[in-house]
């Protein structure tokens, strides 16, 4: 097919299907542990330190990646907050980071055209370096979630009972937070925010109701990211669409086949389901 | 007897709020230990102190009887578990065993064995894989007793562990715990609102009441007046089949 004989085509689908593996495979977590809104939040946030970047004339990436482990670190450690309701922290957070992205943009000679490279990604524009540094930061990241499921997976699940199993919750759910931070920051510079968001909620939803074990559940999120992926960037091939849009849409037609699949399976089996 | 924990004029409480004050309390190795008071009272705050997972603001909490290794098995209440996850029993129970694994390590077969005997214990050997999110209460109680013992503790902690079952439910729960303190000769403290559930099957009792805790024997605390002074209201104690439940005078 032509659209693997492109250089151009085969280096935003690695970084696309790079950028899926690791936003997939968190993104698990991030619904389980009922913080989607977190995830909406560090990308808002990541958004709003690649305009500040555009704008001072700085690294996006590294702006992006300290302003995000700043905002990760107030997360992790409000979130156990007796006084201030978790939600409004993370509503303050995604109200300044939007504000932010579009007021530092709007101080920039290109602000319409990088308005939507952050929101959508400049995914057909990515370099071959771009792709290094993107190993860079998931191979790291996913390292850590590997070799410490258990720790991970008993602090999400019952952060009570690993405290009183002398688990340090905290530090635990910093280690977390600053992985995610660090993917999504990278994820953006990749794909865009659209991408980012659609990767961290919508094939993990959509694993969760094709899936019955957490193992299961974290590979066909990982293996759905990575066909809207590829449907995405076949389609938007073909039909000169936008990559970005198109990839995020394709998650959600997974998801909608997922949804019907108990359907069809009652409709198949009748009396079964 | 060992005392296993000792508060000695502790104070407990969370920034600015103070929730518990002077609070003496031993917990012995042959012990079954009641801590009941209503809703809001501190029960939960002096639960986390023992657990060790809140610092005291004054007094100190001393561990005199627990060796090396000693570690305390604990049971939250189930209604916080979250059942989003997809978690067999089996996998939540082997949780108990982390601490034993360690960092960057697989579980051993060991670690699967000690489940299976675990699940042997409570009496759920046969729901090893099912889901948890789909097991009735009863079964998650046992679920969660046995990731607390599967690590062979010195001490267990329930909070209310009868919380939200039937009659039925609360009986086997009950027979469970006794068996774990007889048999396998375990101390046990159980946190609960409710006096009638942990009454007959303890013997000492700590209220916790009005920023403070006050020990009783169960035989103290259900003597004439006491109980009035303690709940601040008339209550009677009636007797039936040898179990003692205590209600309001009407």
């Amino acid at each position: 097919m032509e659209i693997f004989k492109q250089e151009f085509m085969l280096i935003a689908m690695a970084a696309g299907g790079l950028a899926a593996i690791a936003c997939c495979y968190l993104g698990v977590y991030v619904l389980l542990r009922r913080v989607v809104f977190v995830g909406v939040s560090i990308a808002q946030v990541s958004s709003g330190g690649v305009a500040l970047g555009i704008l001072i004339g700085l690294s996006p990436v590294l702006c992006s990646t300290v302003l995000t482990t700043i905002v990760v670190l107030l997360v992790a450690f409000c979130l156990a907050g007796r006084r201030i309701p978790r939600e409004a922290v993370l509503g303050v957070i995604y109200v300044a980071g939007a504000a932010g992205a579009f007021l530092f943009l709007a101080g920039s000679a290109q602000a319409e055209a990088q308005t939507m490279n952050i929101l959508f990604g400049d995914i057909l524009t990515i370099e071959k370096g771009h792709l290094w540094l993107a190993l860079g930061v998931f191979i790291p990241a996913l390292l850590i979630q590997l070799l410490f499921y258990k720790e991970f997976l008993l602090v999400s699940f019952d952060p009570e009972t690993a405290a009183a199993m002398g688990y340090n919750s905290r530090l635990w759910d910093s280690l977390f937070f600053v992985s995610l931070g660090a993917v999504i920051s990278t994820a953006i510079m990749l794909v865009g925010v659209l991408v980012v968001f659609a990767f961290l909620v919508v094939p993990a939803t959509a694993a969760l109701l094709l899936a019955n074990r957490l193992k299961t559940v974290l590979v066909v999120s990982v293996v759905l990211g990575l066909l809207a992926t590829l449907f995405g960037f076949y389609f938007s091939y073909r039909g000169n669409l936008p990559p970005g849009p198109t990839i995020s849409a394709a998650t959600c037609v997974l998801l909608l086949l997922a949804l019907v699949k108990p359907l069809i399976a009652r409709f198949v089996r009748p009396g079964k389901v | 007897m060992t005392a296993l924990i000792e508060f000695k004029n502790v104070s407990l409480g969370y920034g600015r709020l103070r929730v518990l004050q002077g609070v003496d309390l031993t917990v012995r190795s042959d012990e079954r230990l009641g801590i009941v008071g209503p809703n809001g009272s501190g029960k939960t705050t002096l639960l986390r102190a023992m657990l060790g997972s809140l610092k005291p603001r004054a007094g100190e909490i001393l561990r005199p009887g627990a060796g090396r290794g000693f570690h305390i098995g604990y049971v939250p209440q189930r209604q916080g578990m979250d059942e989003l996850f997809p978690l067999t029993v089996h996998e939540i129970v082997l949780m108990g065993r982390y601490r034993q694994i360690g960092l960057l390590r697989r579980p051993r077969p060991e670690d699967r064995d000690a489940v299976l005997e675990a699940l042997e214990t409570v009496g759920i050997p046969e729901l090893a894989g099912e889901l948890y999110r789909n097991l009735s209460g009863g079964q998650k109680q046992r679920c969660l007793i046995a990731r607390a013992i599967v690590g062979d503790p010195g001490l267990l902690i329930l909070d209310e562990p009868t919380a939200d079952m039937d009659v039925a439910g609360e009986k086997i729960i009950m027979d469970l715990i006794g068996s774990l303190h007889v048999e396998h000769r375990l101390p046990i403290v159980m946190v609960s609102h409710m006096l009638n559930v942990v009454l007959n099957h303890v013997d000492g009792i700590a209220v916790v009441r009005e920023g403070g805790l006050s020990m009783f024997t169960t035989q103290e605390l259900l003597s004439d007046g006491v109980l009035a002074k303690v709940y601040g209201v008339d209550l009677i104690v009636c007797e039936v089949d040898g179990k003692r439940i205590v209600m309001p005078r009407e």
